[in-house]
């Protein structure tokens, strides 16, 4: 059984080792240099977690590893497989229309983007097109997938077609970045946890877009014995699961504070003018607001969902881009001039199917990346599958795998090696 | 181990402690309260099992194939409507069941936007949840909601549409990688053709349960997992249920659910075994529970709980007030019943589950998966709020909570939530609670959260 949300049972074997406070990530400690860490850790295998647990209860944000013009990298998971041919419309090819049938894109909403391509619904990343900010990536796929989305998911989120159980690619950079110890901040998941950012031991902060995280200033002050037991709790000793337990706590705790001191006086995380719309303009607006606050976040994660059009694809799916559209429009106007260190990159797990089934579309294999930002070499990359020579199941053949497509991208935005994200990967050069 | 004889009657070896009972009213049911643990010490184990999964103790839960009074059926009040089942039943192990399955067949408000529909569907999954796995697969092939969900409907004679196919196989019995292939779904997507909705002919378009269009089925030649024939959609079932993969599979998602480790292959070949032989639930799961594999220390330690078990549980066992909103939408002329509606939903929305929106037909996350920081920040949050009713009531049991000193205290609250094991450092963690507030209502508030956020009670 393929779990969409499941974690690493490697994750535990690591933890459940060290007992109390100490199974947490102990973001105070991942500052203190590397000698006093080694030591207070080995130490503490035999005393339980009691110096640690005190550690970690302060509340100074640890100085950052992360320079203020390293480039953020904003992974955006179109969920459910989007159509490629109706997202990035070949408009000069004829057999578009005859394959695609009654399936096929209202020419109203397609930007054009040269003689060969158009976009689907999306103005504004047209825009980004035409000053070279907007990178279309052709063909990208699973080779030989098996067309399920839970299998696709933990392939990309491996970047692996092998060992799917455990880490991730932005769990893995974000060790080659920081270490083991890294400040669970350095990759963060907005709106649901993703194996993508899974570390080997590392672990990332999830993020919940329409709840406030509890330990602001407010909520110790009218909480005290609720605190204090917590305190007490976060102290241990608990093993396995348990610890897992009381190390979400203990993150959420420094997490909270940290992200409670840098909120501007008498105003929430997300600060005023939080819009009240669609899940993916929701993400972006907590995305941008953890960029501007500073907090050395080099990843993020989110979701947009939906795309899984095997019915009523004509109404929905131009739905579907103009959300995105007008998400990424808001998003680069909440960054401001941060957005000039943020990339984003779009994927989804697989395209769809050539042929329409009268009312959508199922599931297929290529589908097309997009990658934004000032540092994005703007324009085509890789080869447009063949709308002659389809594979057996009527389906676009993959041109540009996607362990290319997510090498080239995360590691150059990254700057770690490409082995950190896949070795078997050729990366394609998307950024400049 | 343990035989299953001829009348299903089990024999255990598994002892009768308290701390076995605990763990399977837990697992099995929502939990018992000390007097229910108490109870089950007495009866034993084999009788307890027996009586979770005995079908005669569930009360009605209404018309299956209702659909009058449903029009405005809203999906608060689904969830209301779900959540009073639950903590009001007196048959606990068939109501986690039926939730076991609704997480199977996952099934969202999200897209099937009438959830009346969502309403029937859990009365069927509820009044078949021990019953046949080819009669439940037959019976969600049928399903309005699932039909939607699915989109089954669009599925016509030469334009069939895969998605019911693929999730059947992929999800629902067989598995990834269960032994079938992609021209098993196509074929399949073809056997499946036909599987309309009944609409209501005085709406535009409001389904009301599915009918067979004759008309609109492939009649044509398939072959599914190397059947060959004529196929419907009951054949494909037929061919699926007759694998052992299929048996096996259903044999580890139960012990995922309810046992929450690795099972080892011995425990799933058993299991399988038990399950292939008549397709029965409840053969299946009297195995499971009475087996030693399931009582293992691992095991006891093994299975982070769903935020909504743990809220049914907390809500039964501290006597919460559930709002009954009725079987159908009413009239609330004081509001009072929808504000507290209102309360519940946004509980179970903060802990990150809510029935009736599981985030994709893959289902909710399982056991780990609940341990990201988003929902520890819920479930801090509930806390607080559902610490709050407890410390205010005006019940035997609050006022009793607020008579007692912090060692007490903790003890006592432990104790409620149905365990009767717990570490040093829950109990020192809850004293401290306890003994840092000023006024004894503020205490059992602070105790109470303490206790609902700690290891134990978010571990099943």
């Amino acid at each position: 059984m393929t779990d969409y949300h499941r974690f690493s049972r490697r994750r535990f074997i690591g933890a459940a080792a060290i007992t109390g406070g100490a199974v947490a990530v102990p973001l105070a400690l991942s500052r203190a240099g590397g000698s006093s860490q080694q030591a207070l850790l080995s130490a503490d295998a035999g005393t339980g977690g009691s110096t640690i647990g005190d550690t970690t209860t302060s509340t100074a944000a640890p100085a950052s590893d992360v320079t203020a013009t390293d480039t953020v990298l904003v992974a955006i998971h179109l969920d459910g497989g989007n159509d490629g041919l109706n997202t990035i419309v070949p408009t000069a090819d004829a057999l578009y229309r005859s394959l695609r049938g009654e399936g096929v894109v209202d020419s109203d909403n397609i930007e054009k983007l040269d003689d060969t391509w158009g976009l689907a619904s999306m103005p504004y990343l047209a825009s980004r097109w035409d000053v070279d900010e907007l990178a279309v990536v052709h063909g990208v796929g699973i080779r030989d997938g098996t067309l399920s989305h839970f299998e696709a998911v933990d392939m990309w989120n491996a970047a692996d077609t092998g060992n799917t159980m455990y880490d991730g690619w932005g769990g893995r950079a974000v060790e080659a970045i920081a270490g083991e110890q890294a400040d669970p901040l350095t990759g963060v998941c907005v709106g649901g946890f993703s194996q993508a950012l899974m570390g080997r031991s590392w672990s990332p902060f999830t993020l919940p877009i329409d709840t406030e995280l509890p330990w602001t200033s407010e909520f110790v002050e009218a909480n005290p014995g609720l605190v204090a037991g917590l305190q007490s709790m976060l102290d241990g000793p608990y093993e396995g699961l348990a610890g897992e337990v009381v190390s979400s706590h203990l993150q959420l705790k420094d997490v909270g504070e940290r992200i409670d001191a840098a909120r501007p006086d008498g105003e929430g995380r997300g600060g005023s003018g939080r819009a009240n719309t669609g899940e993916i303009s929701r993400s972006l607006e907590v995305v941008a607001d953890v960029v501007n606050a500073d907090l050395g976040t080099r990843i993020f994660n989110v979701s947009h969902g939906g795309f899984d059009t095997h019915a009523n694809q004509l109404a929905s799916h131009p739905d579907l881009l103009t959300l995105l559209d007008d998400a990424l429009s808001a998003f680069h106007d909440r960054l401001g001039e941060n957005r000039e260190k943020v990339v984003v990159m779009v994927w989804t797990e697989f395209g769809r199917r050539v042929a329409f089934n009268g009312s959508g579309t199922d599931h297929g294999a290529a589908s097309v990346g997009l990658v934004l930002g000032s540092a994005v070499a703007g324009g085509h990359h890789g080869e447009a599958p063949d709308l002659a020579a389809l594979d057996q199941a009527g389906n676009l053949p993959v041109t540009t795998d996607f362990r290319d497509y997510l090498t080239g991208v995360c590691s150059s935005a990254l700057g770690v090696g490409p082995d950190v994200i896949s070795p078997s990967a050729t990366p394609l050069e998307v950024l400049t | 181990m343990f035989a299953i004889t001829v009348d299903g009657m089990v024999n255990t070896n598994v002892e009768s402690s308290p701390a076995n009972i605990s763990h399977l009213l837990r697992r099995a049911g929502w939990g018992g309260t000390p007097a229910d643990i108490e109870r089950g010490v007495e009866e034993g184990i084999e009788a307890t099992v027996a009586g979770l999964l005995d079908p005669s103790t569930a009360p009605p839960a209404g018309d299956a194939h209702r659909t009058d009074g449903l029009e405005a059926y809203s999906r608060a009040d689904f969830v209301v409507w779900w959540y009073h089942l639950a903590v009001t039943s007196p048959a606990p192990g068939l109501e986690r069941l039926a939730w076991f399955w609704h997480g199977h067949f996952a099934t969202s408000f999200a897209k099937v936007r009438f959830p009346s529909l969502l309403r029937n569907q859990l009365v069927s999954l509820r009044r078949h949840a021990t019953g046949r796995f080819d009669d439940l697969l037959e019976l969600m092939s049928h399903d309005a909601a699932m039909n939607l969900w699915l989109d089954l409907h669009t599925s016509i004679v030469g334009q069939p549409n895969e998605n019911f196919a693929r999730e059947l196989m992929e999800l629902f019995s067989l598995g990834v990688d269960g032994g079938y292939t992609q021209s098993d779904v196509g074929e399949a997507g073809r056997a499946f053709t036909g599987y309309g909705l009944a609409l209501d002919p005085s709406a535009r378009f409001r389904p009301v349960g599915t009918e067979l269009r004759p008309a609109l089925h492939d009649y044509g030649t398939k072959t599914v997992l190397g059947v060959t024939g004529e196929l419907t959609g009951r054949d494909v079932i037929a061919a699926i249920v007759d694998r052992p993969e299929c048996h096996r599979f259903v044999a580890r998602r139960f012990w995922s659910r309810y046992a929450g480790t690795v099972a080892p292959d011995t425990v799933v070949d058993q299991l399988a075994a038990s399950f292939a032989e008549r397709l029965s639930v409840a053969d299946l799961l009297t195995s499971m529970l009475s087996s030693e594999a399931f009582y293992t220390s691992d095991v006891k330690a093994g299975l982070v709980a769903q935020p909504v078990e743990t809220l049914v549980r907390t809500l039964r066992n501290f006597e919460l007030p559930v709002p009954d909103l009725g079987d159908i939408s009413f009239e609330d002329t004081s509001g009072q019943m929808r504000a507290r509606a209102a309360g519940l939903l946004e509980i179970s929305r903060l802990l990150g589950q809510v029935p009736g929106a599981p985030p994709n037909v893959g289902g909710w996350p399982h056991n780990e998966g609940w341990l990201a920081t988003d929902t520890a920040a819920g479930r801090l949050i509930a806390g607080t709020a559902l610490g709050a009713i407890v410390a205010e009531a005006e019940t035997d049991l609050s006022e009793e909570l607020r008579s007692l000193a912090p060692d007490e205290l903790a003890e006592r609250m432990i104790r409620q939530f149905g365990l009767v094991e717990w570490s040093e450092a829950t109990f020192k963690a809850a004293e401290t609670a306890a003994g840092s507030e000023r006024s004894s209502a503020a205490a059992v508030k602070a105790t109470f959260a303490l206790v609902f956020t700690s290891p134990e009670v978010t571990l099943s």
